[in-house]
């Protein structure tokens, strides 16, 4: 026990190093970065005070505003990043107490919206550009007498680990994007599931490409 | 009353101060509720129903609803009991919205603002019976969607966010994509 805290004191001792040599060689990045990390410190104490439901990991790079609204449950992982995207950063809401919003370790969620109602699942190293994630087809319906219909009604969204969101697109209620997969510009997923490592394209998307097939049609 | 509430009577009772105090053509219903923030732009007229609903998204920058008329003869009229989040209509001519309409994120515009002639001058031959959009009772529209200049919505039909709406749709159809299809129909029922 002893001999393995000797071996993780080092190994962070040696973490920091690198860091030092690395900000040394670019300053302007080394202060950008610092102070994204001083300003997600500052958001999570302040969700730490204000709300018991939001639990956000350290260390969080804060490089734009972060927003989470209503009682549902958020979490997210280490080491996450919030990047401005269309003078943009990240936002939450959420409708209910059973509505939940889980986020992976590493993902880069520049952008974001995320109207949820029901669950929410995102896995680690997800990036996102500015994307609509929401997970049914009116968010204010529930005020509504709407609410009752087939296709209003609230469905998991679940986004597999190492996935890219790009931009403008959407991302509705019951759709499944696997791991490694591109949801392309401008697409519209709704009710749909995704094959591993492929693209999804289209408004709204019927079919989705698996990526080494269209590798080997570019050659 | 909540707090809530009481707020967004003082904000509704600032608006009607603010636009139908002067102007003639600006008729607000009774009992507006405006939790986000209005802003009305132009000389053309604009009405808005009984017990009507102004919100914007929780948590978002930009959360006004905008009702910009860009000529003299333009009508914007809504009816009753519609609830507005964050909506932004732009008006030339005239659009027609009906009661118990749910409108989130959309844009509607009623014009293309300009010619396809290589000086991009005012618009020549828009006329205001091709162009006018009329949105029936019940409707509800998603987010990021937008309807273009000509379209009449049936009522109680649902357009999906992300969609764009460029072909008149018919009443009680449920439509998503670009452009719009048809999915599916509603029961006379539900």
């Amino acid at each position: 026990m002893k001999r393995n805290k000797v071996m993780l004191l080092s190994q962070s001792l040696k973490r920091v190093i690198r860091l030092f040599r690395k900000s040394l060689s670019n300053p302007i990045l080394a202060c950008q970065s610092s102070a994204a990390l001083a300003r997600g410190t500052f958001y999570i104490l302040y969700y730490k005070l204000t709300r018991r439901s939001v639990k956000i990991k350290y260390p969080f790079y804060a490089y734009y505003s972060v927003t989470i609204r209503g009682p549902g449950t958020v979490r997210i992982g280490r080491n996450c990043h919030v990047y401005p995207n269309l003078r943009e950063g990240l936002r939450i809401l959420t409708t209910s107490k059973e509505s939940q919003v889980l986020i992976g370790n590493n993902c880069a969620l520049g952008g974001a919206k995320i109207r949820c109602s029901g669950t929410v699942i995102i896995q680690d190293d997800v990036m996102t550009a500015n994307v609509l994630i929401q997970d049914s087809w009116f968010f204010r319906c529930a005020d509504d007498q709407k609410g009752n219909i087939v296709f209003v009604r609230v469905r998991p969204i679940f986004i597999g680990r190492n996935s890219w969101l790009s931009l403008r697109s959407c991302v509705l209620g019951g759709s499944v994007i696997k791991a490694d997969s591109v949801v392309a510009a401008g697409a519209v997923t709704w009710e749909y599931e995704g094959k591993d490592y492929s693209l999804l394209s289209g408004n709204p998307v019927e079919l989705s490409i698996p990526i080494e097939r269209m590798k080997k049609l570019l050659k | 009353m909540s707090m809530k509430e009481l707020l967004s009577k003082i904000k509704s009772t600032y608006y009607r101060i603010r636009y139908c105090a002067l102007n003639r053509k600006i008729y607000f219903g009774r009992n507006l509720k405006i939790y986000g923030r209005l802003e009305i732009k132009g000389k053309g007229s604009v009405r808005i129903g009984d017990n009507c609903s102004i919100t914007g998204m929780q948590g978002e920058r930009d959360e006004t609803v905008t009702l910009y008329t860009h000529s003299k003869h333009a009508v914007i009229v809504i009816g009753t009991n519609a609830m507005l989040c964050g909506t932004k209509i732009g008006c030339m001519h005239e659009i027609e919205i009906g009661n118990d309409v749910l409108i989130e994120e959309a844009s509607i515009l009623d014009t293309d603002f300009h010619s396809v002639e290589r000086d991009r001058s005012s618009v020549l031959n828009e006329k205001r019976d091709h162009c006018k959009v009329r949105i029936g009772n019940g409707v509800a529209i998603g987010a990021k969607s937008i309807v273009m200049k000509g379209v009449i919505i049936g009522e109680n039909a649902m357009v999906g966010p992300g969609s764009i709406v460029c072909r008149s749709l018919p009443p009680g159809c449920i439509a998503l994509g670009n452009p719009a299809k048809i999915i599916s129909k509603l029961n006379s029922s539900s």
